[in-house]
């Protein structure tokens, strides 16, 4: 009956899509995301720098929405697609064009922002297609670089955002 | 044309032909795992058999245990190791060389370890602090400079110790030249001001993560840190191991900045744990536990009186600066002239006396943090050297330019271990290379330094507009203890050549540039080169990347491996080209005869000579550095900005930099070190701060939504310029990057901010409060 | 970093009738679960007090579809679900078009992350930012330790300069202004059913340890703005440390109904500065019905601050919000009168 179903549990079955291939599991209520992904199907591509919504290196695709996975608990992201970094690339390993836009550009240093940083600007192309560089600078607004690769990072998405618009073109 | 280059030995000569690799910019090594989530850093590091590390740490400044049971933790089923004063006395670990009880009775700032843990599961590690029992008699702490320098230190209880307090507390520490009253008689303007700068932090997106693996023969750590051989042998010699059995490995570093230089705390408490209960301990840090419990840069008092004629010649510097070091003091951590050492160079004058002055307190402990005491102290400098240039009626930069010389007045050497705490400088040193005018007459021209005028006459606008500079030099660690640094280099029958260098690529490139080095010195593309990096295996000693130190003292000493490798190489090629070795030159993969290039042979043919048990193998080894010359890099950034006078919002609009590296081996990552040392100086210019309570001296702001770092809207436009040029002590003319770009970045938008609205802000950071309540007395002044 | 989170049990609820049952059951342990961008925050660092247990049952509420929807009732009102995101506000053409004052606050409310997760409900109720109240070791007033701790410590940035008491926190949220600025109501669901209040008398005075009015059995369910009409003009202006992620120093939204060249009716509600969103009526009373020009707008924003009195560090806040609430009138003066 619907009311038991909607107690109050302390684990539960979680079924989801992860980078496009279903995933089931039972999990601790408390387990956010992040953790999820990092501990239990060992994608350690998403990183978490604070684990208080703050940094920006936990972000992930969660239906299509940039969010930090570090504020999520996994058990509601049941029925849903999430997509991380590991996602990105091809089945052969070819380079999304935004990482290799960004290996151009150097739009890294150390690297650890760098994930959440890739997927923060991917969710932006996936809803506005020819972004101004200001467009760029506020999609990004919730991920820190401490090394400050800003510039570049602004760069490398303006760079892939015509490529695609040009293929749009093309098309057109 | 004999190579200066500094190397032990006889430094290999000038490659006589043009560069192929060098001054590239090719994209970073690693970066392709960086955007495909797989490299791998500490914290992902996960092994079977694991167990979960957590610290209990001490939430007061400054306090004695009275009692400590841990009894109860040790019950909870799961608990593997608890570790306390109560085991393990006399026990002391090493971070950042200050020697410090691993578990001390008495404890000296906030956050300090009082127990460590080990369990089957992070959860039930949780459990095992909170059931730690721990009672404090909580003991009046030392905070701020002034209130501590002015009562007698308070006596030491029970274990309680301060690394450093008989060297540096409350000591002046002095550079000085010539005789200041004189200089002070001779000046036609002589104006005085103090500065303040704040207590800052490294901000590193990771926080550290540690793995630590006992075998019962060897202790493996991953680590998150800057040195790997610094923290081997603190390892070594905290836990009684042979320093052959410590190897410590870093594949990739989530941030630097000092914050991870030499060995980290954390290291050894998951080390000890993995010793006493044979497994792999991982303890990773929380967010709040690097702000807390984790070297931060020292808030400073800096006190400046200039003298100066009225032609724009300095005559006099007088400064005296406080430094809050913290709770432990040592080379490694504490610099006791670093800023009087850049008050010294950086502008010529011929009479100074400068003094710095550390004091101990219960605020944290401090350490390097992105040019760490460069960044106050060129702060206040560069802040000073504006208001004297207004005076006497001068342009900031035209007064710069007066008192621009190539020479120093005191060396990089003597600044960081003195023999003395006076040091008297009577011979002035000449750079090696030097190109700061031309930094600072490009950005001010990138700028629209005549700007400057115009926003000055603007005061009635809401928005008001401002252009300032600043310059700055490098006090670069070139051949700092143990002064020197090794690479090797190695060809093997099949045709790999490997480069082993023991540092580890902190974010700034190190694993691109060096075999940048190497592979230009070869003849061969970056492609053919594999290179051993980050692990004390297979490597010798590399300098921990910190200080600036890691291209200038790495880098000669990589040529010279590379440039005996393939001398070696040549001896094998000579007959086949019908030459002799010393008629030979390499490129693009080819061996040539430099008076015939037709007569050549590839390489891979070459190697095919070598026995395959006997790879040949070049090494390096970098000698000390000189008295004479010395060595800095240099730069200068000039901003301009715009300022919302009502509600103090600053709007940095663009920044230009100039940056006298030597010759940049890859331009691309060189703009990269600016850009980033940029976004340092933006923050701690308007926004970063440590936020501690007046009453109890604790970290208030442990996050990072409190601590305000630089978002990317809050980034401006920057131009970068690279003002090269030859230095033939360093390979390929490559003093170095990386760190202290951020250093003249808060002098300029402060001197930006006067040009705007007309205030000297003398405090950072330069937050909307004190905007707006410095405006609003400016106006009701009249 | 694993695992900073307590052990909780986890519900979704699909009505409101089955949240507000299990808030009963639950009563003190339990809390709603919305965004999650400040509770989940709060339970990790485990700050508590005697009216924020940290709680042992989340419930979560964008489980319920009304609670997620946003709903156009044309002339009458819009209908905010309260875990309508704030990205949702932003995107909708409603809101941008209607009511511009939400528009605006909640497009710059923290970072892009924190809009596509963070909440309405959420924003209303969120807590304190002062660092005394979110630091576990200081067992401040709202936490039920009877001192404000900073009152004569750190209190730059998120504290009040007008009608504190024993506490001396500012309430952060920016929704709250700008609703109150558009006559919004709330309906708070209760065991005992569904009542509507005005979104102004959701929050408390100061010296209570809670900043709303929801008891632990109730919760916020929706958010009614009523229809605002023709010629009406909105402005909200806001100031924070950073140019992103940063809480306000200080916020102003400003509603008024502009007939026969003067603003007949006009909201003025102060964020940032107060231990909850601040009417200012006697700003409110000098524009009323007065055709504005420079004076008037300059005396209206000296009496915004009539009564403040800042702690000793927060002046500048005076100085701000005066400015702020000018500007907000200019802005909506020259628009009124450009079109006029």
């Amino acid at each position: 009956m619907a009311e038991t179903e909607n107690l109050p549990k302390a684990k539960k079955r979680i079924s989801l899509i992860v980078n496009g291939k279903g995933v089931q599991a039972e999990i601790d209520c408390r387990m956010t995301l992040a953790e999820f992904l990092r501990e239990e199907m060992g994608l350690t591509g998403t990183k978490v720098g604070c684990n208080r919504a703050e940094c920006g290196s936990c972000t992930v695709i969660l239906d299509e929405k940039p969010v930090y996975s570090c504020c999520i608990l996994a058990v509601e992201a049941t029925g849903r697609q999430v997509l991380t970094i590991e996602g990105l690339a091809g089945k052969d390993g070819t380079l999304h064009p935004l990482q290799r836009a960004f290996v151009e550009e150097d739009a890294l240093q150390c690297g650890y922002c760098t994930p959440g940083m890739i997927m923060s600007v991917y969710a932006l192309l996936g809803r506005n297609a020819r972004p101004t560089q200001e467009e760029v600078k506020h999609a990004i607004d919730g991920n820190l670089c401490r090394c400050g690769s800003f510039p570049n990072i602004v760069r490398a998405a303006l760079r892939v955002s015509e490529k695609i618009s040009e293929r749009q073109g093309d098309e057109e | 044309m004999k190579s200066k280059l500094l190397v032990q030995g006889t430094p290999p000569p000038p490659l006589e032909r043009e560069f192929t690799v060098v001054g590239r910019p090719f994209d970073r090594r690693g970066a392709v795992q960086k955007v495909t989530g797989e490299a791998k850093y500490s914290g992902d590091m996960k092994f079977p058999n694991m167990l979960y590390g957590m610290i209990l740490r001490c939430p007061h400044p400054r306090a004695r245990i009275v009692r400590i049971n841990t009894r109860r933790a040790r019950e909870i089923q799961g608990v593997r190791a608890v570790l306390s004063c109560e085991n393990t006395k006399g026990w002391r670990t090493q971070w950042y060389k200050v020697p410090q009880l691993g578990f001390a009775e008495c404890l000296t700032h906030e956050g300090q370890e009082v127990a460590a843990v080990a369990a089957e599961e992070i959860s039930i590690a949780q459990r095992a602090l909170e059931l730690i029992e721990v009672e404090y008699e909580v003991l009046p702490p030392m905070f701020g400079v002034e209130e501590t320098m002015q009562s007698p230190p308070p006596p030491l209880v029970g274990d309680e110790e301060y690394p450093g307090r008989e060297i540096y507390d409350r000591k002046p520490y002095v550079i000085k030249k010539g005789d200041i009253h004189q200089g002070f008689a001779e000046a036609d303007v002589i104006v005085e001001d103090s500065y303040t700068t704040q207590a800052s932090f490294h901000g590193t997106i990771q926080t550290r993560a540690c793995v630590a693996a006992w075998d019962g023969q060897i202790l493996t750590v991953w680590d998150a840190i800057q040195g790997v051989w610094n923290s081997k042998e603190a390892l070594a010699d905290s836990l009684g191991l042979d320093p052959e059995k410590v190897r410590v490995v870093v594949k990739n570093l989530g941030g630097g900045f000092g914050s991870k230089a030499f060995s980290q705390r954390i290291s050894f408490y998951a080390a000890k744990l993995s010793m006493v209960t044979g497994r792999p301990v991982r303890i990773e840090r929380t967010r709040a536990e690097e702000f807390l419990a984790h070297p931060r840069r020292w808030d400073c008092k800096i006190h400046l009186k200039i003298g100066a004629k009225r032609d724009g010649r300095l005559t006099a510097i007088y400064e005296r600066a406080i430094v809050n070091a913290g709770a432990a003091a040592l080379e490694t951590n504490y610099y006791s002239m670093q800023i009087i050492w850049h008050t010294a160079n950086l502008h010529a004058c011929p009479h100074v006396y400068l003094e710095q002055i550390g004091v101990l307190t219960n605020l944290q402990i401090n350490g390097p943090t992105r040019s760490p005491l460069n960044m106050p102290g060129i702060f206040a400098l560069e802040s000073h050297m504006d208001k004297v240039a207004e005076a006497i009626g001068m342009d900031p930069l035209e007064f710069r330019l007066k008192n621009c010389e190539d020479y120093a007045m005191i060396g990089s050497d003597a600044g960081e271990v003195p023999d003395a705490s006076v040091i008297e400088c009577k011979e002035d040193i000449p750079y090696s290379s030097k190109n700061l005018e031309q930094c600072m007459k490009w950005v001010t021209q990138a700028i629209g330094w005549e700007k400057r005028s115009i926003h000055a006459s603007v005061s009635r606008a809401e928005k008001r507009r401002g252009v300032g500079m600043a310059c700055y030099l490098t006090f670069q660690g070139v051949g700092l203890i143990p002064y020197t640094a090794y690479a090797d280099v190695e060809i093997r029958h099949e045709g790999t050549i490997t480069l082993f260098i023991g540092v580890v690529d902190i974010g700034a490139g190190q694993s691109t540039i060096f075999p940048m080095i190497a592979a230009e010195e070869l003849g061969v593309s970056l492609e053919d080169l594999t290179v051993v990096f980050g692990d004390t295996q297979d490597t010798r000693y590399g300098p921990s990347c910190q200080v600036s130190r890691v291209t200038s003292e790495l880098g000669p000493a990589v040529l010279q491996a590379a440039a005996e490798a393939r001398n070696r190489l040549f001896q094998l090629a000579a007959p086949i080209l019908g030459a002799t070795a010393e008629e030979l030159q390499s490129k693009n993969g080819q061996i040539y005869v430099k008076s015939n290039p037709w007569r050549s042979v590839p390489l891979k043919t070459v190697t095919e000579r070598i026995d395959p048990e006997e790879p040949i193998r070049g090494s390096g080894a970098r000698a000390r550095n000189p008295e004479s010359p010395t060595f800095s890099i240099f730069g200068a950034q000039a901003v301009e900005l715009e300022v919302d006078v009502e509600t103090g919002e600053v709007d940095i609009l663009r920044i230009a930099a100039a940056h006298d590296f030597g010759r940049a081996i890859n331009p691309k990552l060189c703009v990269s070190q600016v850009q980033g040392g940029i976004e340092f100086g933006i923050g701690f210019a308007l926004s970063e701060e440590g936020l501690y309570d007046p009453r109890t001296g604790k970290l208030l702001n442990r996050n990072l939504h409190q601590y305000h770092m630089p978002t990317s809207l809050d980034m401006p436009r920057i131009d970068t310029f690279l003002a090269e040029s030859d230095d033939s002590y360093f390979a390929y003319s490559a003093k170095g990057a990386g760190e202290n770009t951020n250093a003249p970045t808060p002098a300029a938008i402060r001197n930006a901010l006067y040009n705007a609205v007309g205030i000297w802000f003398n405090e950072l950071p330069i937050t909307p409060d004190k905007l707006i309540s410095a405006i609003r007395e400016k106006e009701k002044g009249g | 970093m694993l695992y900073e989170l307590p052990i909780f049990e986890h519900a979704d609820a699909t009505t409101i009738e089955e949240a507000v049952s299990l808030l009963t059951t639950y009563g003190e342990k339990a809390r709603i679960m919305a965004g999650g961008t400040d509770l989940l925050a709060l339970m990790k660092d485990r700050i508590n007090g005697p009216q924020m247990r940290v709680p042992e049952v989340l419930i979560n509420v964008k489980s319920i579809s009304g609670m997620t929807r946003m709903t156009d009732y044309g002339n009458r009102n819009l209908r905010i679900g309260c875990a309508v995101t704030l990205n949702d506000l932003e995107g909708s053409e409603t809101v941008r078009r209607k009511y511009k004052l939400l528009w605006e606050a909640a497009r710059q409310v923290g970072t892009t992350q924190i809009r596509f997760l963070g909440t309405v409900g959420g924003n209303l109720c969120q807590r304190p930012r002062c660092l005394y109240f979110r630091h576990p070791d200081f067992f401040c007033y709202k936490k039920g330790g009877g001192v404000c701790y900073a009152l004569g410590g750190e209190h730059r940035y998120y504290h009040s300069i007008v009608g504190y008491g024993r506490c001396a926190m500012a309430h952060p949220s920016d929704l709250a202004p700008a609703l109150i600025a558009l006559n919004a109501t709330v309906v708070i669901a209760a065991r005992d059913g569904e009542r509507e209040v005005s979104l102004e008398d959701l929050f408390l005075q100061p010296n209570h340890l809670n900043e709303t009015v929801l008891r632990f059995d109730e919760l916020l369910k929706e958010v009614r703005i009523p229809d605002s009409g023709e010629e009406n003009y909105q402005q909200f202006l806001k100031r924070r440390v950073r140019h992103a992620a940063d809480f306000s120093l200080s916020s102003v939204a400003i509603f008024g109904r502009f007939t026969r060249g003067a603003f007949e009716e006009i909201r003025i509600v102060l964020g940032g500065i107060a231990p909850c969103p601040w009417r200012a009526f006697h700003a409110e009373e000098t524009i009323h019905g007065k055709p504005l020009g420079d004076g008037i707008i300059s005396k209206a924003a000296d009496e915004a601050v009539r009564e403040a009195k800042p702690l000793c560090m927060n002046a500048y806040k005076v100085d701000l919000t005066k400015a702020l609430v000018r500007r907000a009138l200019s802005s909506i003066w020259e628009e009124a009168i450009g079109r006029g």
